[in-house]
């Protein structure tokens, strides 16, 4: 039955790390390919990219990486330095200081709220980014009680920057089954085939981002994991 | 700063690789026992300079009190994807929190792709946005370039009033003897060539240095100075 699954709407390329072919991954964009995944992950300063044909792709727009630790004001200022109608959804990636000291959880969500309140797009999803796989489990309950309180859209693993610690899919049940129902689970990086991708998705992402320098997907493989 | 970089030299000496490492405490899931374990660590040992994230900045000066250790942040690593207005913004702020350095990104992407110019623009910006009130190293992964690319990059760099370069950001990037060599040997008295990725040992540490690098960046300082110290 997986065999034949298209995953089209479950996939979504990552274009945050040091790829070694961005020429390539813009062709990618700029292409068919890009109508046919669920959308693409960018950081902030990558609006160039929409010269490129990324607005027709649903685009999420990351602030605050590689790892969060960047005061909110600039966080804020990345926002800015993107067309607000573009963005489809966004992710702030969470500083692990924060996450762990007292008072962490309100000064999170005031961040939350901050760049929600700056959306001019109602409908624009919100999550938080972090490096899933190393944050205990104390800081796990903290990132759940932040998705209640603020209502997040999705909670994603990895900013997909640097090579981290995947999740397994045991991992990916758990943190499903502590999180808020309206809250999806993004699992990025270190997908090394489809049915690793089945295998995530079974336990319980509802999104996986693949990384291509992570990943080593280029073009032509997107169509292997997505259609085979 | 004892060591005046650029300039080969067959004999560095201990004492220069202590005074010209740069110690980073720069990690995706950094708790806070952890930065303030190394920030003790970098006062007990008198580091030159050491990197943490800009929210931990004032942190670190408050630890550092009363040493000459100075403070440096990294911005948009590594790939140097952030408008260069939020770089700016970064500069501004840093200077705000009283940092000596920022190690800042440049776009991989407009190095690889062969556009020196917008790198121009984008080193000048930044550099009057400073005012020289902080030092600025241009920093990126340059082992990931063609060699020729990377030397353009540099040569971008120094067209827009930068005085320094880091060569990698770590993260799995290492640079190695040729390159450092290179552009020491073809930038000396233009831009101090700072080593960086995959400098995890005294012997390359002093090695990198003896082959013109101006300063070497580690994560594993507290490694090389053991050696150092031991050797």
């Amino acid at each position: 039955m997986t065999e034949h699954l298209s995953l089209s709407d479950k996939v979504r390329m990552v274009l945050t790390g040091r790829q070694p072919d961005a020429i390539s991954l813009k062709t990618a964009i700029s292409c068919e390919l890009a109508e046919r995944i669920a959308g693409v992950i960018v950081p902030s300063g990558r609006s160039d990219l929409l010269g490129v044909g990324l607005c027709a792709v649903p685009t999420t727009v990351l602030i605050g990486l590689p790892f969060g630790a960047v005061p909110l004001a600039i966080k804020l200022l990345e926002l800015q330095t993107w067309p607000h109608e573009e963005i489809r959804s966004l992710g702030i990636a969470v500083d692990p200081i924060a996450l762990a000291e007292s008072g962490g959880e309100g000064k999170i969500c005031h961040e939350v709220l901050s760049a929600q309140s700056q959306l001019v797009n109602p409908g624009a999803a919100i999550g938080l980014v972090t490096e899933l796989a190393q944050v205990d489990s104390a800081g796990l309950e903290i990132l759940c009680s932040i998705a209640q309180r603020c209502h997040l859209d999705f909670l994603m693993s990895s900013g997909g920057v640097v090579r981290a610690p995947s999740l397994s899919h045991d991992d990916v049940r758990e943190i499903r089954d502590i999180l808020p129902g309206h809250t999806e689970l993004w699992v990025v990086g270190a997908i090394p085939d489809r049915a690793f991708c089945i295998d995530l998705l079974a336990h319980g992402a509802d999104q996986v981002g693949m990384v291509p320098e992570v990943d080593g997907a280029r073009a032509e493989s997107w169509q292997e994991v997505l259609f085979a | 700063m004892t060591h005046a970089g650029n300039t080969m030299s067959a004999e560095v000496t201990v004492d220069q690789v202590v005074q010209s490492l740069v110690a980073t405490h720069i990690a995706p899931q950094s708790r806070p026992s952890d930065l303030d374990a190394f920030l003790q660590w970098a006062r007990s040992k008198r580091i030159s300079i050491v990197f943490v994230d800009l929210p931990s900045a004032a942190r670190a000066r408050e630890t550092l009190a009363g040493c000459a250790t100075q403070i440096g942040i990294p911005c948009a690593h590594p790939t140097g994807f952030l408008a260069t207005s939020v770089k700016a913004a970064f500069v501004k702020a840093a200077i705000a929190a009283g940092v000596d350095e920022i190690d800042m990104g440049l776009n991989i992407d407009r190095l690889r792709e062969g556009d020196f110019g917008w790198v121009t623009r984008e080193v000048r910006q930044l550099m009057d946005v400073s005012e020289h009130a902080i030092r600025l190293v241009f920093t990126a992964d340059l082992p990931l370039l063609l060699l020729a690319d990377a030397l353009q990059g540099c040569e971008a760099i120094v067209r827009g009033g930068g005085e320094a370069v880091c060569t990698a950001w770590g993260y799995g990037v290492k640079s190695d003897a040729d390159l450092i060599k290179t552009l020491a040997s073809r930038f000396s008295g233009e831009l101090q060539v700072e080593a960086s990725g995959g400098i995890r040992t005294y012997a390359v540490a002093r090695d990198m240095l003896a082959y013109g690098a101006y300063r070497v960046h580690s994560g594993h300082p507290d490694a090389i100075l053991k050696e150092a110290l031991d050797d």
